[in-house]
């Protein structure tokens, strides 16, 4: 890509991953979600993959360990299910039940398990995305022009 | 007085729009869409939507730009055949099904509420029970990932098949070599 833009992605990308972490943190207070600030880590992880080519993006993250991790937010998303199954809660047994305890409202430990899961949603969305466009994407960066995927 | 108003530009929109399905010269039909296009366009101005006016202005003039530059280029008259005798059972079979759909919609609307009468059982329970069952204040992520979380699992289930069965198409490894 071209120099202006390397240059200014290099200043912006710090700034969205920030962004992004934050709407997946305090998305059970504030306006957000762990889809809409995972879809943000995703986009960061994107544009850097876009300017600077796909051997250059596979250096920080890699790929393939990209699509492991949100399986593995996946499957934690599962076992904190079943952990509703034990009845930590007296009187509630089931799945997906919000065991943990509420704390008080606004504050950033509040909610039960509302902040686990949007974490774990958010790990696996931004992961996850970044792996399915890693795998698309056929733009090699600078030095490696051809274009097999 | 505003009632009549509108209700007469609703006609005049059905009858142009009838006018260009109808109409023979490929120009007049389009002149008939854009009496449906600008009428549109002044209802949505007396329902005080003007930015969806502006969309609909601009859209318009851009299509009708572009359909008289087609005809200028093509043929001016239509071309197609009327009716024929064959066509006339599916005709009746459509107009059928269309009064029998009307017939059972007509009897599944009385069911429904009042236009206007606040329908919000389950909502209000969950808007009432946020903060004092779960504690998150945001209303919304609550009822996603508390009140609804099988939902939100499945889609999150959905992505990663997904995600899953594009590595599985695009992998390198393990693949045939085609001769």
């Amino acid at each position: 890509m071209d120099k202006t833009i390397r240059i200014l992605t290099s200043y912006v990308i710090g700034l969205i991953l920030i962004f992004g972490f934050y709407v997946v943190i305090y998305g059970h207070i504030l306006p957000g979600e762990g889809f809409d600030g995972g879809m943000l880590i995703a986009s960061a992880f994107i544009l850097c993959m876009i300017v600077y080519g796909r051997d250059e993006a596979k250096k920080r993250v890699n790929i393939s360990s990209a699509l492991v991790v949100s399986a593995i937010a996946g499957l934690l998303l599962i076992v904190v299910g079943f952990l509703g199954l034990i009845g930590i809660r007296d009187g509630h047994q089931f799945f997906l039940d919000n065991f943990l305890p509420q704390g008080d409202p606004h504050y950033l430990f509040s909610g039960g398990i509302v902040p686990v899961l949007n974490v774990l949603l958010g790990v696996l969305v931004g992961f996850g995305f970044y792996a399915l466009f890693g795998y698309l994407v056929v733009w090699r960066g600078e030095r490696g022009t051809d274009a097999e995927p | 007085m505003f009632a009549i108003l509108l209700v007469s530009i609703l006609i005049f929109v059905l009858i142009m729009a009838a006018l260009a399905v109808q109409i023979r010269d490929l120009m007049s039909s389009v002149m008939a869409l854009a009496g449906v296009g600008f009428g549109l366009a002044i209802v949505f101005l007396f329902l005080s939507a003007p930015e969806v006016m502006t969309a609909q202005l601009v859209l318009e003039v851009i299509t009708y730009v572009i359909m008289i530059s087609v005809v200028y280029k093509t043929s001016k008259l239509d071309k197609t055949r009327k009716y024929s005798v064959r066509e006339i059972s599916p005709a009746a079979a459509m107009f059928f099904f269309a009064v029998v759909f009307i017939i059972f919609s007509i009897r599944g609307i009385k069911d429904l509420p009042i236009f206007g009468e606040p329908l919000m059982r389950a909502s209000s329970l969950q808007i009432a029970q946020t903060i004092s069952e779960i504690g998150a204040t945001n209303i919304v992520t609550a009822i996603l990932l508390d009140f609804r979380a099988w939902n939100t699992l499945m889609e999150a289930f959905v992505i990663i098949v997904m995600i899953v069965g594009v590595t599985v198409i695009l992998r390198k490894k393990g693949r045939k070599v085609e001769r």
